[in-house]
């Protein structure tokens, strides 16, 4: 295959392919702190197009790279050298709703928030709620295992995606479900990172909608005490359909803009809810407060109406925002830990923060485990990439040496690609490639994401300028 | 009937000396599922038992594949604590045979609560995915390419599952009346809902006065004990029938990871997996 940057669409691809600056500049990026330098963009409405673009590359000996929203954190999203860009947002229908047993087939770039909002005249919702919901697809989701406060008691995307109709690196065209093959090739497509093909339509599950809900704001007088109060929580047998916790930073920056009540006294608050039937929300909600004012809660307030519970939520999902507020630049990392400890690894990272010199913010998911700590800094000052980088580097290692593992939700990708190693050994990575090769041969399905360099690795093209790994 | 007996209790790392030394490999936990008793020729490998790491405030259980699963509902009732598994053979076929409980059935928690698996590859070394965490992105998924490959992959020595706590009651209710299905249809997510002949059963789980308010809301519905039901055990029962390109994706996998056809023949020839 050659590969060349400087290679002339074809007729066929001409006026379906975009190469304007300004919409090449968009696509080169995503909510990473990496950009890329793709050749070309183009914009498919159906799987038959789909499977055009993917034909072409092919024969073009053209990388492609299947792009949702660009709100990935990792850098999955970021197209290699002059590879094609097949941005899935035009393929936005929800093609059917089955009420009856609570399924739909969607195309992969319906909104997630779309979703469940349309739903919701049915009593059913998508569960798997990302914070960034608002603009992420469904297609998203799949290709990153994508997680939210919700996923807690109901599970990562994974555990609702029924089937998958994929375009695989060949252009050919298939559907991954229960029953047409032995081997889950669902679930191995799921988190892939788009690197298996791209999913053109999803089989989604639909949950009931809940008939009570309570969602409690409980604050801590330090970070130690909300941490181990969300492992006595977890080990007394409740488990929360969501379990937040946000540090006293985090907290008062989201409360001057969106005026949730939160408590700006405390060191840290949780969010906790819990919902299902009568009975066991209330018996829940009781043994909920029961344990944090044990745990040396400092303030306890129930949300009174859906009005308040939205409120509460909306100042969680929207703290990233907030945090502009206060630095230019963030990065946001993403590990878990074993939930027992939360508390040692959160006093290692301030730590790590402090020795960088760089402000760090808290809002994660403390019923998973799931940490992400923010770093904040103004990236025109000389040096400070460096150690930004530098304290992510650690709070991986320290993550990992606590037991846990390299990503929760957001995915490997660029960024966390050349820590593979730090969790895996040769032979793990071999066997991740493997798996990659069944699916894509020649790698030109998202080239040199996921598995570092050296792993068997025989993908085309290369790597992103200005990446940082 | 097996041919050899199953080297009980070997440690991992004879395991992976007889692995590497095979030509032709059969994997068998307790052979529940019948799959050694047709089998020819070649070594018969089983892998260890006994609980590594358990850890209920974590909810999360580390064995070696080769427990029983009534031996690790022992030690999970001692904390109050369940995996919806069956209480067939061990935890190592029940994954390889993706062996869900009745309520797994309906929602597939099986994939969904295996956390991470260590393997005896073909050629003998041993890779692992997953982590001993609830919530896990890093790499591709070969935990759920795993669960359901019928040992056509390699022999899982350790996995680390999900716990869960047992609900403060549970009641079976049955009825044949038409007005069933809908009736159960309308409840807010019950643990089971199953039909035998013309008979709907219901599981309800949870809080005590939860299940009783329930249980009064359905009418026409009688208590009764767990139905009698067959869990697909046998090799007949194995998921679908693959064809097309799911097929060659399957054959493509296992060529990469068995490139020699060692294991599991008899499965890999019955679903035309050979390469
Ligand atoms: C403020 C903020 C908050 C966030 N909060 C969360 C959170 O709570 N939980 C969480 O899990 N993530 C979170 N994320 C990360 C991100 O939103 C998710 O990973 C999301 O699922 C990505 O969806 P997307 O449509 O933006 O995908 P993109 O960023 O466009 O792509 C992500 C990856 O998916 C691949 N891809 C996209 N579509 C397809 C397809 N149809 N077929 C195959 N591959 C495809 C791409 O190639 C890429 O590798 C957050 C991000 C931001 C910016």
């Amino acid at each position: 295959m050659i590969f060349g940057l400087t290679f002339e669409y074809s007729k066929e691809m001409s006026g379906v392919v975009h190469t304007n600056t300004a919409e090449l500049f968009l696509v080169g990026q995503d909510a990473s702190n990496m950009t890329g330098n793709p050749a070309g963009v183009c914009y498919p409405t159906t799987t038959e197009e789909v499977q055009d673009a993917v034909r072409w590359a092919r024969a073009n000996g053209v990388a492609f790279i299947a792009r949702g929203a660009g709100t990935g954190l990792a850098g999955g999203a970021i197209p290699t050298e002059g590879s094609l860009v097949i941005s899935l947002t035009k393929m936005n229908r929800i093609r059917n709703i089955d009420i009856h047993r609570r399924t739909a087939w969607v195309e992969p770039g319906v909104l997630n928030a779309d979703l469940s909002r349309h739903t919701s005249q049915f009593g059913l919702h998508f569960a798997p709620d990302p914070s960034s919901q608002q603009s992420c697809t469904i297609g998203g989701n799949v290709a990153n295992n994508s997680g939210g406060p919700h996923c807690l008691s109901e599970g990562v995307t994974s555990a609702h995606i029924l089937s998958l109709e994929v375009v695989l690196p060949s252009g050919e065209v298939c559907v991954f479900d229960s029953e047409n093959s032995l081997f889950d090739l669902r679930g191995a497509f799921i988190g892939s990172e788009g690197m298996f093909g791209i999913a053109t339509a999803i089989e989604v599950r639909l949950l009931q909608n809940p008939p009570h809900v309570s969602t409690m704001v409980v604050g801590f007088s330090s970070v130690h005490a909300g941490a181990m109060a969300v492992s006595s929580i977890i080990s007394s047998g409740i488990i929360p359909s969501a379990l937040e916790m946000m540090d006293a930073p985090i907290t008062r920056a989201v409360e001057e803009y969106v005026h949730a009540g939160f408590p700006l006294d405390a060191a840290a608050m949780l969010i906790v809810e819990i919902d299902g039937l009568e009975h066991s929300v209330s018996h829940g909600s009781r043994e909920v407060k029961e344990i944090v004012m044990r745990s040396g809660a400092t303030s306890f307030t129930v949300a009174q109406s859906p009005v308040e519970r939205a409120l509460i939520w909306k100042g969680r999902k929207t703290a990233f925002g907030a945090i502009a507020r206060i630095q230019p630049n963030y990065y946001l990392h993403d590990t878990v830990v074993p939930r027992k400890k939360l508390a040692e690894v959160l006093s290692r990272v301030t730590q790590i923060a402090d020795e960088e010199r760089l402000q760090v913010m808290n809002v994660f998911h403390a019923g998973d485990g799931n940490l992400h700590p923010i770093l904040m800094f103004d990236k025109r000052i000389d040096g400070v990439m460096d150690r930004v980088h530098r304290a992510g580097a650690e709070i991986v290692r320290v993550s990992l040496e606590a037991g846990g593992v390299l990503s929760g939700e957001h995915g490997i990708g660029l960024e966390k690609r050349d820590f593979m190693r730090w969790m895996f050994s040769e032979n793990d990575l071999m066997f991740q490639q493997k798996l990659r090769s069944a699916f894509d041969p020649d790698g030109i399905s998202n080239p040199h994401k996921v598995l570092p360099r050296g792993s068997g690795c025989a993908d085309i093209a290369s790597i992103p300028p200005g990446s940082w790994v | 009937m097996l041919k050899q007996t199953p080297n009980l209790g070997s440690s991992v790392d004879v395991l992976q000396q007889q692995m590497a030394g095979s030509d032709a490999v059969c994997i068998v936990g307790q052979n529940s599922s019948g799959v050694a008793d047709s089998y020819a020729d070649g070594n018969v490998l089983q892998a260890p038992a006994g609980i590594i790491s358990y850890e209920p405030d974590e909810l999360m259980i580390s064995l070696y594949a080769g427990s029983t699963i009534a031996d690790i509902n022992v030690a999970l009732q001692a904390a109050h604590q369940r995996i919806l598994i069956p209480e067939i053979g061990t935890i190592g076929g029940a994954i390889a045979t993706r062996r869900n409980g009745l309520r797994g059935i309906q929602h597939q928690t099986l994939p969904n609560n295996v956390l991470r698996c260590s393997v005896i590859a073909a050629d003998g070394s041993i890779f692992q995915s997953g982590g001993q965490v609830v919530k896990n992105v890093s790499g591709f998924d070969l935990v759920k390419l795993l669960v359901g490959s019928w040992g056509l992959l390699g022999l899982i020595v350790e996995v680390t599952m999900r716990t869960e706590p047992i609900p403060q009651a549970s009641q079976w209710l049955y009825s044949s009346e038409p007005s069933a299905v809908e009736q159960v249809n309308n409840l807010y997510r019950p643990a089971v809902v199953t039909h035998i002949s013309d008979v709907t059963y219901v599981l309800l789980e949870g809080n005590e006065l939860d299940v009783r308010e329930e249980t009064s809301r359905l009418n026409g519905f009688e208590t009764c004990d767990m139905p009698l039901m067959t869990f697909p055990t046998a090799m007949t029962q194995m998921a679908g029938v693959s064809q097309g390109l799911p097929l060659s994706i399957e054959k493509e996998i296992r060529k990469q990871f068995d490139p020699s056809n060692k294991l599991n023949r008899h499965i890999a020839t019955q679903r035309n997996l050979l390469t």
